[in-house]
């Protein structure tokens, strides 16, 4: 079922579109993503959602019903912040049962539930404590149960990790998520690290200069990028020039086949994107000549770097378990994406499942 | 090159130097101190005596007997209070307003408060009594309420202006979010956060009103007097040790305000750096 609409939101400040002409459609339960660089208008479009700021032209349902004419109090959406977000001169259990208080539910209920937040999140019997006695994590825990204590039928998540440092983000992250799935309650999650929202959205949303330029799942937005600046902005890619050639694609020296069913007729300017892990390497003479000029070791895999002839310096992933010398080498690509006029127009796969197999990925010793 | 300053960087007087200027600014500080405090003992201290030849405590008697004394603690202690009230309730809205809200000429009205300042306080004072005089102050309760008012209103607006400036927005806005009218928001959490400023200011502004003696004299004497208005009297008519006394029971609630202030200027930092 719809439980959040967003359609045709947009908010100008004077010349700038921070968000312009959006519309979004969440399921209910659904965990969804914005991902975008900074000033890109994903805040923005949360801060609406929740009320904080007035959108110029579209609407916001919840549940098929506008929200706009209601302010962020009385909005079935809760939200954590990115910083400072607990009440320091209140202790945890009057932090988290402030909105309930405030709904005069009977003191025995309050008690109940906010333990039970407590709970969730990991944090019981830290009632009695004050904000500045718990480290950045645990505050954001307490922020967590705060929102969810209430009963939202939506949660808003504002980068609320990004004052973490690295390690405790990827915990959090995977608790945030645990009890994202528990709980069963529709999220909205806005954050400008890529990796982050690859790892828990059940759907991404690429927003950049206030629109949103793709929406799927994390697999699919990685593995088929709607146009150029999804691709260089998710993961890393090398851009190679394409062209058509009597109906195979070429991408620099490479041949990349046939674009089976894809309308490239015209043969305009083409652009062809590969994933490092996609580049690979073999002895010297097999396919397009290179050569290896840098290696460096990433932990579980390595990147590495390849000159061609011709095109810019590939970019490439290589397992551990394949031996890669610096030197000659030869180059294929497995797999491109096609772009015209910066938009995927096709996928191709040049080479056969069974010769990957066969040649792997890298040089045999 | 000569050097006449040579010996300054030396290593043990320059080591010292630190501990030498201490001592000079406490024997700076000090010493009328120490000296009040021995005249207000004082029965006899003649002139090379470095301390009071004898001791006595008759003259805290004389003082704490005096009919005057009584009734200018009592107008004191009233108006005080009252003004410091007054003036919280006058300024902290404005305070709150300066601080969150935009409006014309915002910059301007906020250092204008600094006007009754600028100029000399005396001709002020006098300018104000023939005001009062139209309107029926002079020689009023209210009206020495309203000349103390003065001297207050610039630290009571800045001082939790800042500590207004010092509350999140992410703050206010997690309780609107929880279900909090702004109203509410205020009264529950920007009130108490910016609680700590607004309790320096209004100790700041009852001292400040406590020892008022100018616009005091000028708009409420002879009929209502102050401590620190009879302390004129006192000290061009009586023996030294009852000023002394008297200097002592004016200075005493200041120190102890004072202390008190220090300790919630240091929550006050502590409540803006709340995050580690």
């Amino acid at each position: 079922m719809l439980q959040l609409e967003l359609d045709r939101l947009s908010k100008h400040y004077g010349a700038f579109r921070a968000v312009d002409e959006l519309s979004l459609a969440v399921e209910e339960g659904e965990f969804v993503c914005f991902l975008g660089p900074s000033g890109c208008g994903k805040t923005t479009t949360l801060r609406m959602i929740a009320g904080f700021i007035r959108p110029d032209a579209g609407d916001i349902r919840i549940d098929g019903r506008s929200v706009l004419d209601q302010p962020p109090e009385r909005r079935p959406t809760a939200m954590v912040f990115q910083r400072y977000t607990l009440w320091p001169h209140m202790d945890v259990w009057h932090n988290v049962a402030f909105g309930l208080q405030l709904r005069r539910q009977p003191r025995e209920e309050v008690d109940r539930a906010v333990r039970e937040a407590l709970d969730l999140v990991g944090l019981p019997g830290s009632e009695q404590k004050f904000p500045p006695q718990l480290s950045g994590g645990q505050q954001q825990r307490v922020a967590l149960a705060r929102a969810l204590v209430l009963q939202p039928r939506i949660l808003l998540l504002d980068e609320p990790f990004s004052n973490l440092d690295a390690q405790l983000r990827v915990r959090m992250r995977e608790e945030v998520t645990a009890i994202q799935r528990r709980v069963g309650i529709t999220t909205v999650f806005v954050t400008h690290d890529q990796a982050e929202a690859l790892a828990i959205s059940d759907r991404i949303a690429v927003m950049r200069d206030g629109v949103i330029q793709q929406v799927a799942p994390p697999a699919e937005i990685y593995a088929r990028p709607s146009s150029i600046s999804v691709a260089t902005f998710i993961g890393h890619i090398n851009m190679l020039d394409g062209a058509m050639e009597s109906g195979r694609i070429r991408a620099g020296p490479f041949d990349l086949g046939w674009a089976e069913g894809a309308a490239l007729d015209g043969a305009a300017r083409l652009d062809v994107g590969t994933r490092p892990e996609d580049v690979l390497l073999g002895p010297p003479g097999g396919g397009v000549a290179g050569a290896v000029t840098q290696m460096m070791d990433m932990g579980h895999y390595r990147q590495v770097m390849v000159t061609v002839d011709g095109i810019a310096p590939l970019t490439v992933f290589v397992d551990k378990e394949h031996e890669v010398r610096m030197g000659n080498c030869s180059v294929r690509l497995r797999k491109g994406l096609v772009y015209r006029d910066g938009s995927l127009a096709a996928e191709v796969r040049a080479v056969a499942a069974a010769e990957v197999a066969e040649g792997g990925r890298g040089q045999r010793a | 090159m000569t050097s006449w300053t040579w010996f300054l960087r030396q290593g043990p007087l320059r080591r010292s130097m630190g501990v030498i200027l201490v001592l000079a600014l406490g024997a700076f500080m000090l010493l009328p101190i120490a000296t009040m405090v021995m005249w207000a003992f004082a029965d006899k201290w003649h002139f090379p005596g470095l301390i009071p030849q004898r001791f006595s405590i008759r003259w805290w008697k004389w003082v704490f007997e005096n009919g005057n004394v009584g009734r200018a603690m009592v107008y004191s202690f009233t108006t005080a209070p009252v003004v410091t009230l007054l003036s919280a309730v006058v300024c902290v809205p404005a305070a709150y307003s300066f601080s969150r809200m935009r409006f014309p000429l915002k910059r301007f009205l906020f250092v204008s408060l600094l006007a009754t300042n600028a100029f000399p306080k005396f001709g002020l004072y006098i300018s104000i009594a023939t005001l009062f005089y139209r309107l029926g102050l002079m020689n009023t309760f209210a009206g020495v309420v309203l000349v103390q008012l003065i001297n207050t209103l610039v630290f009571m607006t800045w001082i939790p202006s800042a500590g207004f400036d010092s509350v999140g927005r992410e703050l206010e806005e997690a309780a609107r979010d929880a279900g909090a009218s702004r109203w509410r928001v205020f009264w529950r959490v920007t009130l108490p956060l910016a609680m700590p400023s607004i309790i320096v200011a209004a100790i700041l502004a009852f001292i400040a009103a406590f020892d008022e003696a100018q616009g005091t004299l000028v708009v409420g004497a002879p009929k209502i007097t102050t401590m620190p208005v009879l302390m004129y009297t006192l000290v061009a008519n009586y023996p030294e040790p009852v000023s002394a006394v008297f200097s002592i029971l004016l200075a005493t609630p200041s120190v102890v305000l004072l202390l008190i202030a220090r300790r919630y200027l240091l929550a006050g930092y502590l409540a803006a750096g709340f995050v580690r």
